[in-house]
């Protein structure tokens, strides 16, 4: 009998290996993508997960677990939203993959990492899962980096936060185990608790740890980078609770709410005074993700009950507008090969979907009204402005960078077409049917929150119920 | 006359013993340093070599022999993976940033370098900072503590993957040489080295990445 882990992290693994000699072909490599992301998402969100399902001939049980060395690996049902999500996230990646020109084994790459973010989510106990982001990060490196050096440093700090949680959450591990062993020692304990939430801080990095986020954003192809980022967060927001829901002695020892709350209006804020200084487009993509995350890791520090389901709204939201932004970035970035305030003088006059989606995504990332983000984020405000109205006027002023950065872009981009550039080629039909469904997704989600509200709601039962079975 | 015979592993490391003990901390310790101040790629792979033999010999304190060549093993493939990647792109045949480094006299990073660790050394003497790893030798934690701090100063001040890259490995080699310490798990010693050898390559795969960006025009990688 086939495993449900060991379908879907040997499937996607053999996948990755059978699409890596088809890279050279762009856009078949991105359909085979596509076709097993589709497959991904087709067990994860339909197949029965304690019934046997016949697959060519061979049966196959999800929620078998899988196990060896101590270690298991078993899909219940609160992880199955989280593989969702990870689904989705790279089918947008991977249907936007031929919009890039730069990288071609983004697709094998991305898959073998989509394996690993599978098996961290699915891994007990989570030091394991810890050690699939740090893998994941490994693997990464081929893909972030270009030609310029700056992307090779890019690509050599995407390893540092995962390493540094990686030995700390080890050495927490072995901090727990040895408390089991001796009870009465609190020594232990509070070590233990000590290295966690290092290991986590670091993994969720909050200013001043935003070096490699700001460097990925600013240096990598944008598929990539909104690839790395939306997958890595989805993981990593899934282990902070999961660590959380185990060890619920944590919350005894270190206050994680308040740092995540103090990192997070720093991040924020920071993020907000980057954008409206940013010189260059990506750099400017990159401050208002860093905004962003500085919001949800806010969202993350009110405490129980909203931050679960302020998170999930919040990541929702970001996820969309991140993936959005980095569409439109791609496609300016295979027509215009510099990325300077310059490059961009009048491209909406050329290339209007392009410009509308870099701007709708950096608008959502800053949670502005008519984007996928203004719902959740309205709510996030109103919370504070009425407990702690000084937070919620930070957030505000730091809304206002992002806008007023990425409004000085949309002046940019409507003043007139230099001369040199009036025979620039226009979008493809299948990119403006692309970006427009993004746009028009990100606007049907402002105007329809109910939507989103559905899909966190459902998410956050599914999760908590489970949490419940959890082995 | 009897044959001469090669000497079993046991018996090879009772002869080495004196390195288990502080002697063989305090080469540590010296050798990091001057790693992080001269900053010669040669010297940096062969150094990688010799770090990982002595921290092998310091790791049979708590594990078995075996488990310890392995680490040794680890190491070599390390510094290999590194030399092939620093030659293959002919980094030291023509003068790239952070190889100008002349004796005497240092150069001005050398002796930023080089005044940082005396700074961090005498933090160490006056201060004892240890991290906080109950049931550790008090000479490997020192060990530990000065791994990881070397490790952050390579990160901080290293340009090139090369010379930064290290620093990760330093922080890799801190922790191989702590869990072993608490747990005998040989799940976990060989993820660990699994870990080492991945970042070795992944920063392998960058020097040789960094290098074609660097090489002169109508240079090409051997």
């Amino acid at each position: 009998m086939i495993t449900g882990a060991g379908l879907i992290l040997g499937g996607l693994t053999l996948m990755a290996l059978l699409t890596y000699p088809l890279r050279r072909w762009a856009v078949i490599c991105a359909l085979a993508g596509v076709a097993v992301v589709i497959a991904l998402l087709e067990i994860s969100l339909r197949w029965p997960l304690d019934r046997v399902t016949l697959l060519w001939g061979r049966t196959v049980l999800l929620n078998q677990p899988l196990q060896g060395l101590g270690y298991t690996l078993a899909i219940t049902e609160a992880e199955r939203p989280v593989l969702v999500m990870l689904g989705v996230i790279a089918l947008s990646a991977f249907v936007g993959a031929w919009l890039q020109t730069t990288e071609s084994s983004f697709v094998p790459s991305g898959l073998a990492i989509l394996a690993l973010w599978a098996g961290a989510v699915i891994a007990r106990p989570p030091i394991a899962g810890i050690a699939g982001l740090l893998i994941a990060s490994c693997l990464a490196v081929f893909i972030v980096h270009t030609q310029h050096p700056a992307s090779i440093r890019a690509a050599f700090r995407q390893l540092w936060w995962p390493l540094i949680a990686f030995l700390m959450a080890l050495i927490a591990s072995g901090q727990i185990q040895e408390a089991e062993l001796h009870p009465d020692d609190f020594a232990y304990l509070q070590t233990a608790a000590w290295f966690l939430s290092i290991s986590l801080l670091v993994l969720l990095a909050p200013t001043p740890l935003h070096g490699p986020a700001v460097s990925l954003f600013a240096h990598a192809p944008p598929l990539v980078a909104a690839f790395l980022t939306a997958g890595a967060q989805t993981v990593l927001l899934y282990l902070t609770w999961l660590i959380f829901s185990r060890w619920p002695w944590l919350a005894e020892y270190i206050e994680l709410n308040r740092l995540l709350a103090a990192g997070g209006l720093v991040t924020l804020l920071w993020g907000g005074l980057g954008a409206m200084t940013a010189g260059r487009i990506p750099r400017l993509w990159a401050y208002a993700a860093l905004h962003d995350w500085g919001v949800l890791l806010l969202g993350l520090g009110l405490g129980v009950p909203l931050e679960w389901q302020m998170a999930t709204a919040l990541f929702v939201g970001r996820a969309l507008s991140l993936l959005l932004g980095a569409y439109g970035l791609a496609s300016l970035q295979s027509r215009v090969a510099q990325a300077g305030w310059d490059a961009a003088q009048g491209i909406a006059r050329r290339l209007p979907w392009t410009a509308l989606a870099i701007t709708v995504g950096g608008l959502g990332l800053a949670g502005f009204p008519l984007t996928a983000s203004f719902g959740p984020r309205w709510t996030l405000i109103q919370i504070l402005l009425r407990t702690r109205s000084t937070w919620g006027f930070l957030v505000i002023i730091g809304q206002l960078g992002v806008a007023l950065g990425y409004l000085r872009l949309l002046q940019t981009f409507m003043a007139p077409l230099p001369r040199a550039r009036r025979l620039l080629p226009r979008e493809h039909l299948a990119t403006v049917v692309l970006l427009a469904a993004g746009v028009l997704l990100s606007g049907f989600l402002a105007l329809v929150p109910q939507t989103m509200d559905g899909i966190v709601q459902t998410v956050i039962e599914i999760v908590i119920q489970s949490s419940n079975y959890l082995p | 006359m009897s044959m001469p015979y090669l000497p079993s592993l046991d018996q090879f490391l009772a002869s080495i013993s004196f390195l288990s003990g502080f002697p063989g901390v305090l080469a540590l310790m010296i050798l990091t340093a001057l790693m992080v101040v001269l900053t010669d790629w040669r010297f940096l792979v062969l150094g990688i070599g010799v770090q990982s033999v002595l921290l092998s010999i310091l790791a049979t304190r708590y594990v078995p022999p075996e488990w310890a060549l392995l680490r040794a093993v680890t190491g070599g493939l390390i510094a290999i993976m590194w030399f092939l990647s620093a030659r293959a792109i002919r980094w030291g045949r023509r003068p790239a940033r952070w190889l100008r480094w002349r004796w005497p006299p240092l150069s001005a990073p050398g002796i930023l370098r080089l005044v940082l660790v005396i700074f961090i050394f005498l933090f160490f003497l006056a201060r004892h900072p240890r991290l906080p790893l109950p049931g550790f030798d008090a000479d490997l934690s020192l060990l530990s503590t000065w791994l990881v701090a070397m490790g952050l100063l390579a990160l901080a001040l290293g340009e090139e993957t090369l010379t930064a890259g290290i620093g990760l490995i330093w922080w890799l080699e801190a922790a191989h040489l702590y869990y072993p310490a608490i747990q005998k798990d040989p799940f976990v010693a060989g993820v660990l080295g699994a870990m080492k050898l991945l970042i070795g390559l992944a920063c392998a795969y960058l020097i040789a990445a960094e290098g074609t960006t660097l090489l002169l025009p109508g240079e090409e990688a051997e």
